[in-house]
């Protein structure tokens, strides 16, 4: 009886034989040849062995690198360059609509000065830059933020109205703009 | 929920270029360590790896979407190690590295392992493929770690069908032979 060739062991290792009959002579050769056998594990343990090797890693920043290379910035569609020049007004605007939004739900008849008077020169304040603008914030934030009397309080409101913009840029506006991407 | 390739490749056709960070994601592995089994070199495996996704985006409009695409941009990781090999033959006025067969035979096989590494199975072939001539094992990553075809495996290195059969058929002798004589010393028969 003729052994397997070397080529037929592989194949059939491998699963690969090229018909069903040509892999059921090979089976009932197998069954009976005890040095087939053996060689054939050798070549099943082998086709393990190469189907588990371990990957190379690349490293890390290679993708960064590459859009870098072809001069692409990360979130240059146009959705992002959008997003990218309007989200500090969008935050702007959604500030000035909280606080608009706080004044509104003061009573009507609280004491000293009228706060829609407040708010209203809150809103001159960014098309005039006028004093009494300036004056009426301070008014407002003494009047809301107790806690910060005095010529400190304008500078107060400012950190304070900034920081919140800062925040929600980078909290929210931002996070949804790359979520979205 | 994870997008196919095509999906991606259709959006960055649409304008969203940052989405092809996805598809070398997806693929730097795979395509390092053909690389790395073509090159032997980590350092010039990256470079090469790097320039092969640098040209796969400029040639994405010639993608037409019939071949897997893995397979297409493996044929680019390919290419790009070949003529680095090619280039790297030049420079020291050898022989290309990649058919360098002959060279193999003359060492007598791989090198002899010492004890600690053969005694990690996985360790010792590794060691052995890369110490195969470079056309093997490259065959070899191509069919068992990019997990092409026979059929594929033609399609990225132009080879003919019998070409990459019988490479990978010597390929495999080869590590077998290494094998047993280093775990089974009595079998001399393959
Ligand atoms: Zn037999």
């Amino acid at each position: 009886m003729n052994h397997l060739s070397q080529e037929e062991l592989q194949d059939h290792a491998g699963g690969d034989l090229p018909d069903e009959r040509a892999a059921a002579a090979a089976d009932l050769h197998l069954r009976t040849c005890a040095e087939c056998a053996r060689r054939i594990d050798h070549f099943r343990a082998l086709e393990r062995a190469l189907r588990s090797m371990p990957l190379e890693r690349a490293s890390e920043d290679l993708s960064r690198t590459v859009l870098k290379r072809l001069g692409i910035r990360e979130g240059q569609s146009w959705l992002f360059t959008l997003f990218m020049n309007f989200a500090p007004l969008l935050a702007l605007l959604a500030v000035l609509a909280v606080v608009h939004f706080i004044l509104g739900r003061q009573p009507a008849g609280a004491p000293g000065q009228n706060s829609g008077e407040g708010v209203r020169t809150l809103f001159q304040f960014a098309d005039k830059y006028s004093a009494v603008g300036i004056q009426s914030v301070n008014d407002w934030v003494g009047k809301y933020l107790a806690f910060m009397k005095g010529r400190g309080g304008l500078t107060g409101f400012l950190i304070l109205f900034l920081g919140a913009i800062a925040l929600l840029d980078k909290y929210i506006v931002m996070p949804l703009i790359r979520r979205r991407l | 929920m994870s997008l196919s390739d095509a999906d991606i490749i259709a959006q960055i056709r649409a304008g969203a270029k940052p989405r092809f960070a996805l598809l070398v994601e997806r693929y730097q592995d795979q395509s390092m360590t053909l690389a790395v089994r073509m090159l032997r070199n980590r350092e010039e495996a990256e470079e090469a790896v790097q320039d092969a996704f640098v040209r796969a985006y400029k040639a994405l409009e010639r993608f037409e979407g019939t071949a897997r695409f893995g397979t297409w941009l493996y044929r680019i990781v390919y290419n790009v190690c070949l003529t680095r090999l090619t280039r790297r033959a030049a420079r020291s006025a050898g022989r290309v590295d990649y058919d360098d067969e002959q060279g193999y035979e003359e060492q007598g096989g791989a090198p002899v392992m010492d004890h600690a590494e053969a005694a990690d199975l996985a360790r010792f072939i590794r060691s052995s493929i890369a110490s195969l001539p470079v056309k093997y094992a490259t065959m070899l990553s191509l069919f068992y770690l990019q997990d092409l075809s026979h059929e594929e495996i033609c399609s990225v290195t132009d080879l003919p069908l019998g070409t990459v059969k019988t490479q990978l058929f010597r390929a495999r002798a080869l590590l077998q032979k290494e094998l047993l004589k280093e775990f089974r010393p009595e079998n001399t028969t393959v």
